[in-house]
């Protein structure tokens, strides 16, 4: 048997893979749907087993054999609701995860709030507040570039704050409309975001784009054409 | 042991079983809601126990003396029976059948059987198919419930009546007519049979009514043994009211002919003792001027009359008017002087009489029996003048009894017609069913109800004016109208659902005798379970009582089930084809351009320039400013699917990090495949266009793995790291290696490189661990899909430094000054761009052209 | 137990968010999180089995296509149990990674980029308003921007175009988004610790 390269059979095994998801581009086809469901199987099993290996067994499982006493009992709790939560891979004892569901969910609430409101809220309305800061400004054209850009900014936060606006009231013909400058704001707004959301979709697009770049260069690469 | 045979699939039970063991049908039918306990005994159904003696106390004290008295009476002859143990006393479970006894005498004495009961036994197999039901009823069943329910009910019906209703009911003779059934009063009548057969007298009926002086005088009739006037003479001799007793009449009757060594009147009479008018009555009942029956109910008779004939049902078959007996013409030519102007004695039966005369000419008497026997009924009403030998013996009680007033006459009977029917009805009639009419006969003559004194009077007129000529049933029905009881009457009247008033529609006149002396009768036999096929299952209602509007929302719900699964025909299958070949040729088009272009190699398209103070230099001046050697956290937190990119804009970065600053690397991943990825990219570090030579996992850095729990594990690990991740990947202590030493905190860490292709986890970093990192910058290697949302957390210095894509990638390539993978790709991404942009230009112009005219178009049509 | 485990989210939630402001609450909190991140590595161990339960429902009543439930099942059970056997840092289990799970990811990804093109330029016959058009504009001039021409770059759009729309325009409405999600996040937050909202099934 020859002395193959050690990547070869990997390599060859990922180009499959690749031609089989390709190929969707004609149109959905078994070859296609055999590779997502390997690839699903695959992924599942690699993440339970770093979830087991990486998480369980070394923060839960090896602490209550061989861990100190203390550790064992603070570790009881969590033991218990993992047990509670693996029942609601059964649908008949759901119910049993609701209070482990119910840590994480309260939990990941407190986190969230405590992080919106110091992570995000309140630096990114100071830093609106800030771009009209002169401190830091040493020419005339740069104050005037910082006031029309901060004027940009701060209309594109406001009316794009005001398009999420959805407070409305009845007109007296029966329809629904907000009221008129809200309405002419939110218009605004809506043109922000369409040039972010534009942003972001030539940002998906490249992303996209270089993955394709990359998959044509991988494939290069196997097969040596570069 | 007694047995009883189901009446479904024909298998013998034992007597106590409620179900069949082969079918599991119910054996005793439920006539009521209280499992037919409270219903008369049912045809093949042994007599049950009622205990009725809490319902004493409410009864009238005439009844209560009178029934007194028909206990004593009774106890006379059952000397050994007290009331107690007669109301314990179980019902003869050795015959199921109350007339048993004396169809098999008859059997027996075949030879003496007259001919009118031998041509009864010799239509058995006709009559049979005669009674099965018909196809309507069949469906009548089905609707009601059940065809067994409808056999329930039917015998149930048939068993209450008196003997003079069925004949009246089913036979057309207008003499009989006016003994039209009256719901109320059967029921009255039943009531009050099995309240004094459950006070004076065992459920059964059987013995202790035999001890009864007083024999049941229906039973010889069906034996047809005429010549029973020894007995019947007993009868006579006996005292009105202990002969009734206050018994059960059918129980009285029937428990004697069950027990033929007890009671006379079973003892088999000689066929040769008949008298004539009996031994006429075959041809009279053949006689085919028997008008049809009325559509009113159709009561049947009980089955103890079939068992007791033996097999064939023997049905009260009165006598047509033409063919009225020699005493029986002479009854109605000879009536008896009416005691007052109102009411004529001819009309009154002679046990009325006797009756009246005992309760002190028509006021309730105490000592009186409150419902004479069937026997008693039958017997004594022929006393008459004309009355036959073999009754002559009970004429002596007719002087005995004066006269009754004449509304309790007429209410009790309404006619001298009735009085007629109910003399010749034991003739052809088995004695237990005169319960009812003796009861209002008695009750008549006690107590005069409102219903009564309003129906007497009428009556009176009617048989005073023509008493000769019997009246018309309409008249006779009018006469008693039902629904008009006494209050205490009506409280003590048994489950009125099990007998229901009137039959159900549907029922009436459908089956017709054929032969024996019932030929031309219709429905004068029940449909009783024994004449059932046995293996007919249960029917129950599948017809659904739908309206027309039902029927209309039905039909609508149809329509729109139908209209929902209907396939919708595709409407545009030019355009799935044009959009499909537009997906091809866009698909090819990049292959072939942009592929093309990787492929071959090109780096013709000149790099992006860079621009001071942008998020790239931002990013680079962040990392000149580690200190060499610093610990530098890497968080690798983007998918496979991004890889190619990410590792392509992440590597000139690192590359640039780890050869400058040789920084004790740190690598946590919040994503599963984050390790994986982490070290592939570290691999191709070594062997990149900038090769890092040196960095070996667990001395230059460290593999933490993976952090679960999204913002609460990156707030945790931000909080106290060492507690978070306690371990590394491989599972040794890994904040007892190089990379971390000096490492307790978060802020500790001289940079944080975030590695994310995903504007939600950059933003849970950002949020979550940028207030806790101290000193230590945070730069971010993103994915040119997340940069955008990157932006503003970069303007306000939460972030110091970006590195967006492939386009700043390459400014970091030559900022190091070696191209890399970001060159290599620049020309194809560069015309893959211009591609996508020229294709959307020219693309969304043609779509907009041509989605306006579509739009026109269907105006146009609209 | 649904008063149970709306005791727990409200009682856990406080305290965590306490922690925030009340140094005191630090070593309480640091043991809710840690327990937060062991349940959640839990927690992707039950989507596997849920997974695992799916298809193997799917196998047993033979339902069409079932077929792929076999191979997702094999597939899964292999993997799962060389990780368990290897550990997911093992460099045959790496091997898996690079043979499999990124080769499909990445493609399926570079297959976007084909899907993206054709949805762009298919906008505007399903919908031609003021906003698709800026849309598709903005896109189109990011796009252009973002790429260099053979003999260098096209500057007034790359020097100056995309810079100010990337950093003036698009973020002043990536800042009102975040700030918007922010604010949702705050709110959504708050309810689910007052009990009003209960994501986990105490409804």
């Amino acid at each position: 048997m020859p002395n193959l390269p050690p990547d070869l059979i990997p390599g060859l095994v990922a180009f499959l893979f690749t031609l089989c998801i390709f190929s969707y581009l004609i149109g959905d086809n078994p070859l296609f749907r055999i590779a997502v469901y390997i690839f699903v199987g695959v992924a599942a099993g690699y993440v339970a087993s770093v979830a087991f290996r990486q998480v369980i067994w070394p923060d839960l499982l090896f602490p209550m054999i061989a861990g100190p006493f203390t550790q064992k009992a603070l570790l009881t709790i969590p033991l218990i609701l993992s047990v509670l939560l693996l029942t609601k891979v059964s649908p008949r004892l759901t119910q049993m995860g609701m209070p482990t569901m119910a840590l994480l969910v309260g939990v990941s609430a407190a986190v969230a709030v405590g992080g919106a409101v110091s992570g995000t809220l309140f630096p990114q309305i100071g830093a609106t507040i800030n771009m009209f800061d002169s401190r830091s400004v040493t020419s005339a054209a740069q104050w005037i570039g910082m006031i029309v850009n901060g004027a940009w900014i701060l209309a594109g936060v406001a009316t794009t704050l005001v398009y999420f606006h959805f407070g409305a009231r009845r007109a007296s013909d029966g329809s629904v409309h907000r009221f008129g400058l809200i309405e002419l704001i939110a218009f605004i707004g809506g043109i922000f975001i369409a040039i972010t959301l534009g942003v972001l979709f030539a940002g998906v697009y490249s992303a996209a784009l270089t993955a394709f770049i990359d998959r044509f260069h991988f494939l290069g690469t196997l097969f040596g054409l570069h | 042991m007694s047995t009883i045979k189901c009446p479904v699939c024909g298998e013998v039970n034992p007597a106590n079983a409620e179900f069949c063991q082969n079918c599991m049908s119910r054996l005793e039918p439920l006539t009521g809601p209280l499992k037919g306990e409270d219903a008369p005994i049912q045809p093949g159904q042994l007599p049950t126990k009622k205990v009725t003696a809490e319902l004493e106390p409410i009864l009238p004290q005439w009844l209560r003396d009178a029934r007194e008295k028909a206990r004593q009476s009774a106890s006379e002859d059952a000397a050994d029976s007290s009331l107690s143990s007669q109301n314990a006393a179980p019902p003869a479970p050795a015959a199921p059948d109350l007339l048993a006894g004396l169809a098999s005498q008859g059997g027996e004495e075949e030879a003496d059987v007259p001919d009118w009961l031998v041509s009864l036994t010799g239509s058995v197999p006709s009559k049979k198919k005669k009674n099965e039901p018909d196809e309507s009823q069949q469906v009548k069943w089905v609707e009601l419930g059940g065809h067994e329910d409808s056999e329930d009910v039917a015998p149930s019906i048939a068993a209450t009546q008196t003997p003079s209703e069925i004949p009246v009911e089913n036979t057309p003779p207008s003499w009989m007519a006016p003994q039209e059934p009256v719901p109320e009063k059967d029921e009255l009548a039943d009531w009050l049979s099995r309240a004094g057969r459950s006070s004076a007298s065992p459920p059964g009926g059987g013995g202790e009514s035999v001890q009864s002086p007083e024999p049941a005088a229906p039973t010889p009739f069906f034996a047809s043994s005429p010549e029973d006037a020894d007995w019947l003479k007993n009868l006579e001799s006996q005292p009105f009211g202990s002969a009734s007793g206050g018994e059960s009449p059918s129980a009285s009757g029937l428990s004697e002919d069950r027990n033929p060594q007890r009671g006379p009147a079973p003892a088999s009479p000689p066929a040769g003792d008949l008298p004539d008018w009996l031994s006429k009555l075959p041809a009279q009942q053949a006689a085919p001027d028997s008008p049809p029956p009325s559509s009113g109910a159709e009561p049947r008779v009980p089955s103890q009359v079939d068992r007791f004939q033996g097999g064939p049902p023997a049905q009260s078959e009165p006598a047509a008017p033409a063919e009225i007996p020699d005493w029986l013409k002479a009854f109605g030519q000879a009536p008896v002087t009416p005691a007052t102007p109102e009411s004529s004695s001819a009309e009154v039966p002679d046990w009325l009489k006797a009756a009246s005369a005992q309760s002190g000419g028509g006021l309730p008497q105490k000592g009186s029996p409150p419902a004479p026997s069937p026997a008693q009924d039958s017997g004594q009403t022929p006393v008459v003048s004309e009355t036959p030998d073999w009754l002559a013996g009970l004429k002596p009680a007719e002087p005995q009894s004066p006269t009754p007033p004449p509304e309790t006459i007429a209410s009790a009977f309404t006619s001298q017609e009735v009085s007629q029917a109910s003399a010749s009805t034991p003739a052809f009639t088995e004695a237990p069913p005169a319960t009812g009419d003796n009861a209002d006969a008695i009750f008549g003559s006690l107590q005069v109800p409102d219903w009564l004194t309003v129906a007497g009077p009428k009556s009176t007129d009617q048989s005073s004016s023509d008493s000769n000529v019997p009246p018309q049933p309409a008249e006779t029905g009018e006469t008693i109208a039902p629904a008009e009881l006494p209050s205490w009457v009506k409280a003590m009247r048994p489950v009125e659902s099990a007998l229901p008033a009137s039959p159900a529609p549907g029922t009436e006149s459908s089956m017709e005798e054929a032969g024996g002396p019932l030929a031309g009768l219709q429905d004068v036999l029940p449909a009783g379970p024994s004449f059932l096929p046995t293996s007919k299952p249960k029917a129950y209602s599948i017809k659904l009582n739908a309206t027309n509007e039902h029927q209309t929302q039905a039909k609508l719900l149809e329509q729109i089930l139908a209209a929902e699964t209907a396939p919708i025909p595709m409407r545009a299958t030019p355009a799935m084809m044009s959009q499909r070949v537009l997906r091809w040729a866009l698909g090819v088009l990049m292959f072939l351009m942009v592929g093309g272009v990787l492929l071959a190699g090109t780096q013709i398209f000149a790099l992006p320039a860079r621009v001071p103070d942008d998020q790239t230099e931002m990013a680079i001046s962040a990392m000149e400013k580690i200190p060499a050697g610093a610990p530098v956290l890497a968080v690798f937190d983007y998918e496979p699917s991004l890889s190619g990119e990410m590792q392509t804009v992440a590597a000139p970065y690192l590359s640039r990090l780890l050869l400058l600053k040789h920084p004790r690397l740190t690598i946590l991943s919040s994503s599963p495949t984050g390790p994986a990825l982490a070290e592939q990219l570290m691999t191709s570090l070594q062997s990149g266009s900038l090769p890092v030579q040196g960095y070996q996992p667990g001395r230059q850095y460290v593999d933490l793995g993976y952090l679960p729990g999204g913002l609460a594990g990156v707030y945790e690990f931000a909080q106290d790291p060492a507690m978070a991740m306690p371990l590394a990947a491989d599972g040794s202590q890994a904040w007892q290696t190089a990379p971390l030493q000096g490492v307790t905190h978060f802020s500790d860490f001289a940079s944080i490189i975030l590695l994310t292709d995903s504007p939600e986890s950059g933003r849970v970093w950002i949020e979550q661990a940028g207030p806790l990192r101290g000193n230590a910058s945070l730069v971010i290697v993103s994915s040119s899909q997340a940069g955008p949302m990157f932006m503003p957390y970069v303007a306000s210095g939460q972030v110091n430094g970006l590195i967006n894509g492939l386009n700043d990638a390459s400014k970091v390539e030559q900022a190091n000054g070696q191209a890399g993978l970001a060159r290599r790709y620049w020309d194809a991404y560069s015309l893959g761009s211009l591609l996508a942009a020229v294709m959307i230009i020219l693309g969304g112009l043609w779509s907009l052209v041509s989605g306006l005219q579509a739009r026109r178009a269907e105006r146009e049509k609209s | 137990m649904r008063y149970v485990a709306v005791a727990i989210a409200i009682g856990a939630g406080v305290i965590v968010l306490i922690g925030y402001f009340v140094p005191a609450l630090d070593g309480v909190q640091g043991v809710l999180l840690s327990w937060a991140i062991i349940l959640a590595g839990v927690a992707a161990l039950v989507g596997v089995f849920n997974l695992i339960s799916v298809h193997g429902d799917k196998v047993r009543r033979r339902e069409k296509g079932s077929i792929y439930s076999v191979i997702l099942l094999l597939s899964l059970f292999a993997s799962f149990i060389f990780g368990l056997a290897l550990g997911p840092d093992n460099p045959d289990m790496r091997l898996l990674v690079n043979a499999v799970i990124v080769p499909v990811e990445a493609t399926l990804m570079a297959l976007l980029a084909v899907t993206l093109l054709y949805a762009g330029i298919r906008l505007l016959r399903r919908r031609a308003d003021l906003m698709s058009i800026i849309f598709l504009l903005t896109a189109v001039l990011m796009l252009v921007a973002s790429a260099t021409l053979p003999f260098g770059e096209i500057s007034p759009l790359n020097q100056i175009v995309r810079p100010w729309i990337q950093q003036v325009l698009a973020l002043g409405g990536a800042r009102g988004i975040l700030i918007g999600v922010a604010l949702g996040t705050l709110t959504t937050g708050l309810r689910v610790l007052f009990g009003a909202d209960r994501p986990y099934g105490g409804n």
